[in-house]
């Protein structure tokens, strides 16, 4: 009897680790990524913001269009940094590929008649016409 | 070295000795009080599982009687952790925690982020009494780490909240020395390129029975940013129930994009008086020059108390006046007023 609750025991305390190894994988992988060093790819350069082609038409269009929003909505939108490719930009559910009237990001620019930038009067013409041309471009 | 998950011992330390009775009958003995010091106010069980939960929120007036004045409630911590310990004199330890974090304020309320992260995760195991190999997300190994995460001793460092990083810490302890080397490779969550990866060690020293002295040094570099800070602390126990933290350190950041770089000097003393059973004054004190090639200076005088009413309860009390200084002249002060509550299970 005892030897079959040692051994109980001792399966107990292994799927007890199991989990805990899976529990620390997953801990490793999600949740929020700020901290102090967030920030950091804005000194001096910072990473490319998008690796469209922008020799390319379609990609000049979204490299123009990034270069809007990384001016007006990355101070805000950090997060936003991490999208590099149309498809990403879609993924992220703020574009509707081909359909700006359906993009939320494009929807809730006060040219639009949303309220974004925030505290701001709007997106020039030439910054407004670019970024719909990318969200219907691709 | 400063952080880790609450033990047993230190659950009981806090029902007796630290916590004072106004919840419990005047017939209930400390050893009763002990008994009930386990989770959720069980007794203690020696099983290899412990879980623990922790609340802790903040309400913060900032810039006092100014027209920019403003009120925030921050929840800066809502957390279960779960400690499990194995073999014989509970040699491997797994860690693993797992909470609510508020949005940063720097990416305002409409920002897209998760919001919730693990700020500890780890296996730690322990072959030998003084010596400890340790594996995981942990904080960083360096100077003093007091609660208060935005003083500057831990934002300037950058060693906030928020700040922990995935690495090994092998970790030697006796009565005279104690020593942590840490390298590091950064969050894994975070985006490689911003991840700071390096080294950091702390070497501390037994000067006494209440005095430890200590030197810290961490060196690390991500793709934008290189990072060397240096510092030396002091903990000085006096008295019954008082103490002294002090920190004195220098941060040097240097931007690979375009060669410039920055020196900042900081320093920190924090004392606790004693008042009664469950009861401390605090009084802070803070410097920051945040470039030496600049003759500004920041101070914070932070006088406060701490109170805990009851095992479980602490609730805290701030008062943080700011002042700045440039070339000599007084530029501005600001004056923040903090209430906390920290309960935990």
């Amino acid at each position: 009897m005892k030897f079959k609750s040692s051994r109980k025991s001792n399966m107990s305390k292994i799927s007890g680790i199991l989990s805990m190894i899976s529990l620390l994988t997953l801990l490793s992988s999600c949740g929020q990524d700020y901290n102090s060093n967030s920030g950091d790819e804005d000194l001096g350069g910072g990473r490319p913001v998008a690796t469209e082609d922008c020799s390319e038409p379609k990609g000049a269009r979204s490299c123009a269009a990034v270069k809007v929003i990384q001016s007006r909505c990355f101070g805000c939108h950090a997060e936003w940094k991490k999208y590099k490719t149309d498809a990403e930009w879609a993924a992220s559910g703020l574009i509707s590929a081909g359909a700006s009237a359906s993009s939320k990001l494009f929807t809730r620019l006060i040219n639009s008649g949303g309220d974004m930038p925030l505290g701001g009067s709007g997106l020039p013409d030439d910054e407004y016409a670019t970024i719909k041309n990318w969200i219907d471009g691709i | 070295m400063g952080n880790g998950p609450l033990t047993d011992y230190g659950r009981a330390l806090s029902a007796t000795e630290i916590s004072d009775r106004l919840l419990s009958k005047s017939s209930d003995t400390e050893e009763q009080i002990t008994e009930r010091s386990g989770f959720a106010f069980n007794t203690p069980e020696n099983t290899w599982l412990r879980p623990s939960l922790s609340y802790r929120s903040l309400y913060l007036k900032r810039n006092y009687d100014e027209p920019s004045e403003k009120d925030s409630f921050i929840i800066m911590d809502l957390s279960a952790t779960v400690v499990a310990k194995l073999l014989k004199r509970d040699q491997l330890t797994f860690v693993g925690q797992i909470g609510y974090a508020p949005k940063p304020r720097a990416l305002g309320d409409d920002a897209d982020v998760k919001e919730y992260r693990s700020r500890e995760h780890y296996i730690g195991y322990r072959p030998l009494k003084e010596f400890g190999v340790y594996a995981g997300l942990m904080d960083k190994v360096f100077g003093i780490r007091i609660p208060d995460h935005t003083a500057f001793s831990r934002s300037i460092t950058a060693l906030g909240q928020n700040d922990q990083t995935h690495g090994i810490v092998l970790h030697y302890s006796s009565k005279l020395l104690e020593v942590g080397v840490q390298p590091f490779i950064g969050n894994l969550v975070q985006d490689e390129d911003l991840r700071q990866k390096g080294v950091t060690t702390q070497i501390e020293v037994a000067a006494g029975d209440t005095v430890r002295l200590g030197v810290s040094g961490l060196t690390s570099t991500s793709e934008y940013l290189d990072t060397l800070i240096y510092a030396g602390h002091g903990r000085f126990g006096i008295g019954q129930g008082n103490s002294i933290l002090t920190e004195v350190g220098q941060v040097t950041k240097a931007i690979k994009a375009n060669d410039a770089e920055t020196k900042s000097q900081y320093s920190m003393t924090q004392g606790h008086l004693h008042i009664r059973r469950g009861l401390w004054a605090l009084l802070t004190l803070e410097s920051l020059r945040p470039d030496t090639n600049d003759s500004a200076k920041i101070y914070r005088v932070g006088p406060g108390l701490q109170f805990f009413p009851f095992q479980r309860l602490e609730i805290r009390g701030d008062v943080y006046k700011t002042i700045r200084k440039a070339g000599g002249q007084s530029a501005s002060d600001s004056i923040d007023l903090a209430t906390q509550l920290h309960i935990w299970l």
